[in-house]
């Protein structure tokens, strides 16, 4: 399967991953499996996933160094 | 008849002049002017009347609270482009987005505080079933397509269309409400149904990715209504619709105070001017009586040329 994602967890619907992206920069996201994060490259930013359910909330994103 | 004279006159008046910027900016209330600007209630509403007595804005009740927005009038429009010309200069703008901020954090420890009772508490206010059965019967004129359930809570109408839709997504901002989600989407055989955390203001979707949209009894909870529907506008593909499920002007001030709602209802009118700048073509909304009527709103987002002509 490929996505933007580079690979999804098990778990969710590819068809819905690629409407998924960034809420700031509305670009694509990578999916980080170790780091259980969602990359946006575009917006310099990490948003977590806890408990399974991506925090796509811009406040509770990781700023990327 | 206002003059030129009034006008100034309203204006000439530090206050005042701040009360005109902010209502330029955005609709708010005189509770939030007066944290804004560290005065009196009865202090604001009296610039406030001044100002709207010179037509420069327009106040609205609803409930025991009152909206000021900036008024639509020729003069008022020449003096809103003299006050954008020094910007914001007190910082009261930022100042009002750290009350809403508040406001918001306070909305998300209810909701957090209330998600394992949310459905019982729901059914307090309206009968789900006839409200639920008019929007599955709105939406079956044409194939959901992709879903979106924003402010989906614990995720009731992802259980009602997620099973005719093609894919279905749940959002909403509360972690504990998509947690309680996710136990009764697994247990209605949804759990293949994605929920994510998510803002109304800023949705992690693409421009144009999306069939359907329905916000059920969320917009009450938006201090900028008309924001989560353009933002919604925006994700919809063209064809595709938004449904705004929302209670009809009321006086049940205890939901303000207790249920953390901003808004105690909206009007026909004020929905459908929010599609149609949103660009939608809004249709006639359906209502539903009973103890607070709830009435349906249905936006289209028109299709592209090519696709109407096939």
């Amino acid at each position: 399967m490929s996505t933007e994602w580079g690979g999804a967890p098990p778990d969710v619907d590819p068809r819905v991953l690629e409407v998924l992206v960034c809420p700031l920069t509305k670009q694509p996201l990578r999916y980080d499996r170790d780091a259980q994060e969602l990359i946006s490259t575009s917006a310099g930013l990490a948003y977590p996933i806890r408990d399974g359910i991506p925090v796509m909330l811009i406040e509770e994103a990781r700023k990327l160094d | 008849m206002t003059t030129l004279i009034d006008m100034f006159r309203a204006l000439a008046d530090p206050t005042r002049l701040r009360i005109a910027r902010l209502a330029r900016n955005m609709e708010l209330t005189v509770g939030e002017l007066a944290h804004v600007l560290d005065q009196s209630q009865p202090r604001v509403s009296r610039h406030v009347r001044i100002l709207a007595e010179a037509d420069l804005i327009d106040r609205r009740k609803e409930g025991s609270w009152v909206f000021v927005r900036f008024a639509d009038g020729e003069l008022a429009a020449s003096a809103g482009a003299m006050l954008a010309h020094e910007g914001d200069p007190e910082g009261d703008v930022a100042r009002l987005e750290a009350v809403r901020a508040d406001r918001v954090a306070a909305a998300e420890d209810y909701f957090a505080q209330h998600a394992s009772n949310w459905d019982r508490l729901r059914m307090l206010h309206v009968s789900d079933n006839e409200v639920e059965t008019a929007i599955q019967d709105m939406l079956a004129q044409r194939p959901l397509g992709a879903l979106m359930d924003i402010g989906t809570g614990t995720g009731r109408m992802l259980e009602l269309l997620a099973p005719k839709a093609r894919s279905a997504i749940g959002i909403d901002r509360s972690a504990e409400m998509l947690r309680a989600a996710r136990g009764k989407l697994e247990a209605a055989g949804l759990g293949h149904c994605p929920v994510r955390q998510g803002d109304m203001f800023a949705l992690p979707a693409r421009d144009a990715s999306v069939n359907t949209i329905v916000l059920h009894q969320v917009l009450h909870f938006a201090h900028r209504p008309e924001l989560a529907i353009a933002e919604a506008a925006r994700v919809l593909a063209p064809g595709g619709r938004l449904l705004v499920a929302d209670f009809a002007p009321h006086d049940h001030e205890e939901l303000r105070r207790d249920h953390a709602h901003a808004r105690l209802g909206f009007a026909d009118d004020a929905v459908n001017e929010w599609m149609a700048q949103a660009g939608l073509i809004a249709n006639v909304p359906e209502h539903l009586e009973g103890k607070l009527t709830v009435t349906i709103w249905l936006g289209e987002k028109p299709a592209l040329e090519a696709e109407k002509a096939a």
